[in-house]
C-alpha cells in the first residue's frame, strides 16, 4: 500500500489536502482535510445583522455574490419581509447571480478543471494510438493548456467581462454591494440594461465559437427542451455526424463535443465507436448508493413579488430537493440539515442543526494533525441531510430539477453499470447549467426587468429583535445555507454558514461514513490517464503515483477555487514531486 | 498582524524599521478587494525603477491612490445631492447616502475617479453606502455599515481610541456640521 498525498489540491475556502491509500494503482481509502480555520461565525457574533451580507462575501472572492444572496435571504426571513420583497429586486438579484455564475462556471471549466485535460500523461497515452491519437492530443493541448490554450485564454476574457457586467448593477466585483436585506440598493436604468445586454451578446459569441459550435438556443433545443431519452439520442446523433479523422473546431469538434464524445467510455467508445476516450465516466462515481444523496436548496426567485425563505419544492427556477443515491426525489426540508464534528477540529456538539450550531475549535495546537487519521483530521465539518452525506453542485441541482440531458445520461449510465454521478456527468452538468442560466438571464434582463419597478422594501432594526432566519441559495459550487439568530438588542447572536465545499469535502461523520469526495475517490484508479486506453502499462504505476490524474480530475470536478502549485509526495520513495497545475 | 503594521501601529512581523534591498518599506495596498490598478500600477512603478518616487501616507499606502487630503466623498458621483441636502433615508432613491451609513466622507481612496471593473461603476453609484474597505480599521472601525457615521459612538463619541479613529472622528464632525448646514439652507429655501 502506498500513501499518496496531494496538498494542496486546491484552494477553496482554505487549503485542501487529500490523503489516499493506493494499492496496485487503485485508491483503497481517501481522506479530505481542510487545513484552514474559517472563523466567520465568531467574526459575525454581536454585529448589526445587516452587515452580514457584506462580511460573508469576504469569505472568498470567487463566489461572493452567492454569500451576499444567501445572507440577504436569511435577513429577509429574520426581518419578516421575504414575502414583501418587490419583483424588481428579485429579478435584479437573479441577474446578478446569473451573470456571476456564468463567469464562475467559465472560469472553473476552462481555467481550473480544463488544464488537467492537457496533462502530458494524455500526450504519452494518445500517441500510442497513432495519427488519430496525436490529432486528439493536439486539440487538447492547444485548447486547454494554461496561458496559451485558445479556449483557456478566451475563457479568462469572459470571466473578466462578466465581472464588469455584474458591476453595472452591483457597483463592483468581487464583493458586489447591491444585494441587501429588503431588496437591492441599485435602480437599474434602461442604459444599464443595454450595457449588460451587450456583454451577454459577447458571451453568446464565445459560447458559439468555442464551447458549442452552435448557438445556446440551438443546443438547448436538442438537449434541454426534449425528453431525457431524446436528449441523449440527439447528442449521440450530433456527435456521430462529426468526422473521426479531424478533431478541429473547423470540423465541428467544439469543446463541448470533445468533452461529450471523448470524455466518456460509454458515450465515446461504446455508443459512438471512437478509438479511445478519457473514461471520465469511470472515475469519481459512488460505489454504494445508500451512502450518498444529491442535495439542492433551490436557486433563482420566481418572477413575482415575494418569495418563501424555506424554498419549497417548485417555487424557484431551479427547485430545491434531495435525491437519494438510487435517484429517488424527495421534498427538501432545511431542518434536516445537520453538521457532524466528531472527525473535525471542533469540540462543539455533534449533529446540530445550524440554528443551534456551534463553532468551537479544539483547545490546543497539538490536536491539529492531519496524520492521525482514525481521529480528527479536518477543519471542515461534516454536513449531512437526514444523516446522509450529500453531493452538492450543478450535478445535484440538475438531478433535483430533473434536467433532461443529465437525467437521460444518468439513466443510460445506471443501465450500463456505471455510477450515474461521475466526473463526466459532473462536468457536463456544469456546462449545461451555464447554458440554461444564460438563457434565463437574458429573459430576466430583457423581459422581466422594469426600470420603473420597485427595488426595495423597508427594513429596520426594530424588526429583528429575537428573530431567526434561514437563507437558502445555490452558489456556483452548490447548496449554500446561512442561518441567523438575533438577540434582544437586534444583534447577531448566532450565525452559521453551511457552504457547498463543506458538504462535498466533508470528512467522515460520527457513523464513519466518508464525505462525498472521499467516497468518489475510493475505488477509483489513481492514474486516470493510464486508464484512458484499454491497454495498461503505457504509464508505470510509479509514474501514476507521481502524477495522480484521477485525484486531480475527481477532486476538481467538484469545483476547486484557485489555481496553485500542487505538491505530491510518494511515500514509498519519500520523494517530493512538484507539478505546475495552473 | 500585518507585515509592517499591527492594525494602525507600526511594527508587525518585519518590524517598524524594515526596508527591502531597494530601500523601500512594506507598501500597503488596502481594499477588499484591492483595485487591480492600485496593485499593478504600484508594481509597475517599482519595475520601471521609480519605486523611490512612491509617496506613502502614515499607513504606508501610496498617496497617489489613497490621498490623505481628500476623500471618496469629494468626487462621488452623488456629491451634488449632498450639496443640496438631498439625503436619502431609504435605499434606491438615487441621492446622497450619508444618512444610510455612507463612510465616503471619511475614506481616502480614488474609487470615485478611477471606478471599478474597467470603469463600469462604484459602490455609491450602485446605491450602496461606502463601507470604507481601504481604511486600516476595516471592518470594525467602519461598522455598522448601514448606520449614519454620527450615530456610531466608536467613531465620533467619547470612547474614540486610536489615532485613526480620532482623525476619522474629526472629519466626520466636520462633514456632519456641513450636512446640517446644507439641510438647513434647503429648509429655508422651502
Amino acid at each position: 500500500m502506498t500513501q499518496v498525498v496531494v496538498d494542496p489540491l486546491t484552494r477553496i475556502e482554505g487549503h485542501l489536502r487529500i490523503t489516499t491509500e493506493v494499492e496496485n494503482g487503485v485508491i483503497r481509502d481517501a481522506y479530505c482535510s481542510g487545513t484552514m480555520y474559517r472563523g466567520f461565525e465568531q467574526i459575525l457574533k454581536g454585529r448589526d445583522p445587516r452587515d452580514a451580507s457584506r462580511l460573508t462575501q469576504r469569505i472568498c472572492g470567487v463566489c461572493p455574490h452567492a454569500h451576499a444572496l444567501a445572507s440577504a435571504n436569511a435577513l429577509d426571513d429574520a426581518f419578516g419581509i421575504a414575502q414583501a420583497i418587490p419583483k424588481g429586486a428579485l429579478v435584479t438579484r437573479n441577474i446578478i447571480d446569473g451573470l456571476a455564475t456564468i463567469a464562475d462556471h467559465a472560469a472553473h471549466i476552462y481555467v481550473l478543471w480544463g488544464p488537467d485535460l492537457a496533462n502530458p500523461a494524455y500526450g504519452t497515452i494518445l500517441h500510442t494510438l497513432g495519427d488519430a491519437g496525436d490529432a486528439l492530443w493536439r486539440e487538447l493541448a492547444s485548447r486547454f493548456t494554461p496561458f496559451s490554450g485558445t479556449s483557456w485564454v478566451a475563457a479568462v476574457g469572459q470571466k473578466k467581462a462578466l465581472q464588469e457586467a455584474v458591476a453595472i448593477l452591483g457597483g463592483k466585483m468581487p464583493h458586489q454591494m447591491a444585494t441587501i436585506v429588503g431588496g437591492v440598493t441599485c435602480k437599474p436604468t434602461l442604459g444599464d440594461i443595454g450595457k449588460i445586454a451587450s456583454y451577454c451578446l459577447k458571451t453568446a459569441d464565445f459560447v458559439k465559437d468555442y464551447v458549442l459550435g452552435m448557438s445556446i438556443e440551438d443546443w438547448l433545443a436538442i438537449t434541454h427542451d426534449v425528453s431525457p431519452s431524446k436528449a441523449v439520442e440527439n447528442v449521440v446523433s450530433y456527435l456521430s455526424s462529426l468526422p473521426t479523422d479531424d478533431f478541429s473546431r473547423g470540423a465541428g469538434w467544439s469543446d463541448a463535443a470533445i468533452l461529450a464524445g471523448f470524455g466518456s467510455e460509454l458515450v465515446g467508445e461504446t455508443l459512438l465507436g471512437l478509438p479511445a476516450s478519457l473514461k471520465l465516466d469511470k472515475i469519481g462515481g459512488y460505489s454504494d448508493p445508500s451512502r450518498i444523496g444529491f442535495l439542492s436548496y433551490g436557486e433563482f426567485y420566481a418572477v413575482k413579488d415575494g418569495y418563501t425563505p424555506t424554498s419549497p419544492p417548485g417555487e424557484r427556477a431551479y427547485t430545491s430537493g434531495f435525491t437519494d443515491g438510487n435517484l429517488n426525489y424527495e421534498n427538501f426540508d432545511h431542518t434536516q440539515v445537520t453538521e457532524a464534528v466528531s472527525r473535525s477540529f471542533y469540540t462543539s456538539g455533534d449533529n446540530l442543526h445550524p440554528w443551534s450550531g456551534e463553532t468551537e475549535p479544539v483547545a490546543t495546537a497539538d490536536e491539529i494533525t492531519y496524520e492521525n487519521l482514525p481521529g480528527k483530521y479536518s477543519w471542515v465539518k461534516a454536513p449531512r441531510y437526514r444523516g446522509i452525506a450529500s453531493e452538492v453542485g450543478p450535478l445535484a441541482k440538475l438531478i433535483n430539477a430533473k434536467e433532461p440531458l443529465i437525467m437521460g445520461l444518468a439513466d443510460v449510465f445506471l443501465k450500463n453499470g456505471y455510477s450515474p454521478a461521475n466526473v463526466y456527468t459532473r462536468m457536463l452538468a456544469r456546462a449545461q447549467d451555464t447554458l440554461i442560466i444564460a438563457r434565463w438571464t437574458e429573459k430576466w434582463l430583457l423581459e422581466d426587468l422594469d426600470p420603473n419597478g420597485k427595488f426595495y422594501e423597508h427594513a429596520d432594526l426594530s424588526m429583528v429583535v429575537n428573530k431567526r432566519g434561514v437563507g437558502l441559495w445555490e452558489a456556483p459550487r452548490g447548496a449554500l445555507g446561512h442561518w441567523i439568530v438575533t438577540d434582544g438588542q437586534s444583534k447577531i447572536a448566532n450565525y452559521q454558514l453551511v457552504v457547498p465545499s463543506t458538504c462535498n469535502l466533508s470528512p467522515r461523520d460520527s457513523n464513519g461514513t466518508p464525505g462525498p469526495v472521499e467516497q468518489a475517490l475510493i475505488g477509483s484508479v489513481i492514474g486516470a490517464a493510464g486508464n484512458a486506453l484499454s491497454s495498461n502499462g503505457v504509464i508505470s504505476l510509479d509514474k501514476e503515483n507521481e502524477n495522480p490524474t484521477a485525484i486531480f480530475h475527481i477532486g476538481r470536478s467538484f469545483d476547486p477555487c484557485m489555481a496553485c502549485a500542487v505538491h505530491t509526495i510518494d511515500m514509498k520513495t519519500n520523494e517530493t514531486h512538484e507539478l505546475r497545475i495552473l | 498582524m500585518g507585515a509592517q503594521f499591527l492594525q494602525t501601529t507600526k511594527g508587525g512581523i518585519l518590524g517598524a524599521d524594515y526596508t527591502s534591498r531597494a530601500g523601500l518599506p512594506v507598501i500597503n495596498i488596502p481594499g477588499c478587494p484591492v483595485h487591480p490598478d492600485w496593485l499593478l500600477l504600484t508594481l509597475a512603478a517599482i519595475i520601471l525603477g521609480k519605486g523611490g518616487l512612491i509617496e506613502l501616507d502614515r499607513y504606508n499606502r501610496p498617496t497617489v491612490f489613497f490621498p490623505p487630503d481628500h476623500t471618496i466623498h469629494e468626487n462621488c458621483p452623488r456629491r451634488g445631492f449632498y450639496d443640496i441636502g438631498q439625503l436619502d433615508t431609504e435605499f434606491g432613491e438615487g441621492h446622497c447616502l450619508w444618512k444610510l451609513g455612507c463612510k465616503g466622507p471619511i475614506v481616502h481612496a480614488d474609487c470615485a475617479l478611477r471606478l471599478w471593473n474597467a470603469g463600469q461603476n462604484m459602490c455609491t453609484q450602485a446605491g450602496s453606502p461606502c463601507i470604507g474597505c481601504v481604511e486600516p480599521g476595516f471592518p470594525d472601525a467602519m461598522s455598522p455599515f448601514y448606520v449614519e457615521i454620527e450615530k456610531i459612538p466608536t467613531l465620533v463619541g467619547v470612547d474614540v481610541g486610536t489615532a485613526a479613529k480620532v482623525a476619522v472622528g474629526a472629519a466626520a464632525v466636520g462633514v456632519a456640521a456641513h450636512a446640517v448646514r446644507r439641510t438647513a439652507m434647503k429648509e429655508e429655501k422651502k
